[in-house]
């Protein structure tokens, strides 16, 4: 029986749909057999970033609507076995499903995977609740900046008071050590300190990302990608590994930040 | 309700414990059975471990038919810890509708006499009387004449004269929020955007409250944390409201009427408490004091 973990955001082009191709993968490369599903019906995107778009046949409407079997739905990736996407419709919309259909087709997913990633649209309507129906965890996208952190902290309040996700967990995505040293980005403590949810980790600004999202080829392949890295240490973490966080900044006191944001004692 | 929001209505307790101006009121819950009331009222005067022994109370039956010698077993209960009887509060009896102002207190027992003089002044005033308007009936109690009382009652209890005072539904429910005024509610998590907190009454919160969020008070706004939302203190008309945080970094701030906002760039964050209050027809913040005198 696996995790059911939806990547949410509220705020749209934060980086979930690359977050959820980039940890898939990851823990695809460890050999956990994972299921990536695309909630985002009329403007699916993960197929794209994932580089399976031309190999779709039926979606997500077509399996809760019983036009299909879920077998003949999972587009499985070539790269790696243990790795498959349902994607979502495009020519439908949001009401096509509804959270209770939702909720079923999780439960029937995770009974084959240790793993599924539910890609969640920007928002908090329909989109938002059905994405949220099926799951047990929920990892909250930001990035550094005042708006998308507010919405995030709408989201958190929104799965704690209507949902048995208590506990999100966050990952700091973008982030800019320069800008936040010229005191131009928001830095860690003040993210933190505004949505106080556990931090799973930071994702640097890297443009090896819209080349990686463009081509299909996730960053977590590409040795030489920072953001990669990034996305591979998060997915160690999530299977309950302890994993330093990279050295971001190349400085000392920035590791310190993070050890006291964990709990650790400061070196 | 927003989805995000909060709702206070401690539904299951059926004996509730309220502190007003006038003292203490137990407000009994309007559809419980009246043996479990009684079971319920004694256990939370057990529970209170002394602190409610020797104070006046008056209890709110809600709408109820009165049957005889409950009012004695309310007063029994009671005064098995020393507790005083001061008066009954009661809601319309169900089968009777009201209209009209009507005010009045009535007596049972030994003063029905008495009572019946003044329930009969007062039934001819009713006569009178249009039917009221909303504004009428919330300001209203009905009365009763002592002889309907006595009627419903039986024989009249032996020493009884705790006055009973009737009123209408809908000013029950204007004197819930009456009570309330003086009430503090104590909100012990982060208020996050898109949550709202509101109440009648004082609001303290353990905790944030993010932008985004919003908190309405009838009283007093208190938050232990770092204020950055939407604060209304004194919502119903109270211009001596204030509020108070640790740090006071709101983005909109009300007052009754008054409305302000953060002063425009960087304002440096003093990190210390502050508190915002209308004087001389103007908003201002300044450093909390303790024992500040604001009359």
């Amino acid at each position: 029986m696996g995790e059911v973990l939806v990547v949410t955001s509220g705020k749209g082009g934060v980086g979930k749909t690359t977050t959820t191709a980039n940890l898939g993968t990851a823990l695809a490369m460890m050999g956990f057999r994972v299921i990536l599903l695309d909630t985002d019906i009329g403007l699916r995107n993960l197929d794209v970033v994932m580089g399976l778009e031309n190999r779709i046949v039926y979606d997500l409407v077509d399996v809760t609507s019983g036009r299909c079997r879920l077998k003949q739905a999972l587009i499985r990736d070539r790269r790696f076995e243990s790795l498959s996407l349902l994607p979502a419709a495009q020519t439908k919309d949001k009401t096509a499903v509804s959270p209770e259909q939702m909720k079923t087709l999780c439960e029937e997913l995770r009974q084959d995977a240790d793993y599924v990633l539910v890609d969640c649209p920007a928002g908090i309507e329909q989109g938002f609740k059905n994405a949220i129906a099926g799951a047990n965890q929920a990892l909250i996208v930001t990035t550094p900046e005042v708006a998308a952190v507010r919405d995030a902290d709408r989201i958190i309040g929104l799965l704690q008071a209507d949902t048995e996700m208590r506990h999100p967990k966050l990952i700091l995505n973008r982030y800019r050590p320069q800008m936040v040293k010229r005191g131009d980005m928001l830095d860690v403590e003040d993210v933190n300190e505004h949505l106080a949810i556990e931090l799973l980790g930071i994702v640097p600004e890297d443009e090896s990302i819209i080349i990686s999202t463009n081509k299909g080829e996730p960053a977590v392949l590409n040795v030489n990608s920072r953001a990669g890295e990034a996305y591979r240490n998060i997915s160690r973490r999530i299977m309950g590994e302890e994993v330093p966080f990279m050295d971001i900044e190349g400085n000392g006191t920035f590791m310190n930040r993070i050890r006291r944001l964990l709990g650790l004692r400061t070196g | 309700m927003d989805t995000g929001g909060i709702t206070y209505s401690g539904m299951d307790e059926i004996v509730k414990i309220k502190g007003t101006r006038e003292g203490l009121t137990v407000l009994l819950d309007e559809s419980a059975d009246f043996q479990d009331l009684l079971r319920r009222l004694a256990q939370r005067i057990a529970d209170s471990n002394g602190f409610l022994d020797g104070s006046a109370v008056s209890i709110d039956v809600g709408p109820r038919d009165l049957q005889p010698g409950q009012i004695s077993s309310l007063r029994d209960t009671l005064a098995g810890n020393n507790m005083v009887l001061r008066r009954i509060i009661a809601g319309p009896r169900p089968r009777r509708a009201l209209d009209g102002d009507t005010r009045g207190v009535e007596t049972v027992g030994q003063q029905a006499a008495q009572a019946g003089f003044v329930s009969r002044r007062k039934r001819k005033r009713k006569r009178g009387q249009t039917a009221g308007g909303v504004a009428a009936e919330e300001a209203s109690a009905a009365v009763e004449t002592a002889e309907d009382r006595a009627g419903a009652m039986g024989k009249h209890d032996e020493g009884e004269d705790i006055p009973v005072i009737r009123y209408s539904l809908t000013t029950r429910q204007l004197r819930a929020d009456v009570v309330s005024e003086e009430q503090t509610i104590l909100v012990q998590r982060t208020i996050r955007s898109g949550q709202q907190v509101f109440y009648p009454g004082n609001v303290v919160i353990l905790g944030d409250v993010n932008p985004g969020g919003e908190v309405v008070a009838g009283g007093n706004i208190i938050v232990m944390g770092v204020f950055r939302g939407v604060a209304h203190a004194g919502a119903m008309g109270d211009k001596q409201a204030i509020v108070a945080a640790l740090r006071l970094e709101p983005s909109q701030l009300r007052i009754a009427g008054y409305i302000t906002r953060a002063p425009e760039g960087d304002f440096s964050t003093l990190k210390q408490p502050e508190i915002a209050r209308v004087q001389d027809g103007v908003v201002i913040i300044e450093q909390y004091q303790p024992g500040f005198d604001r009359h």
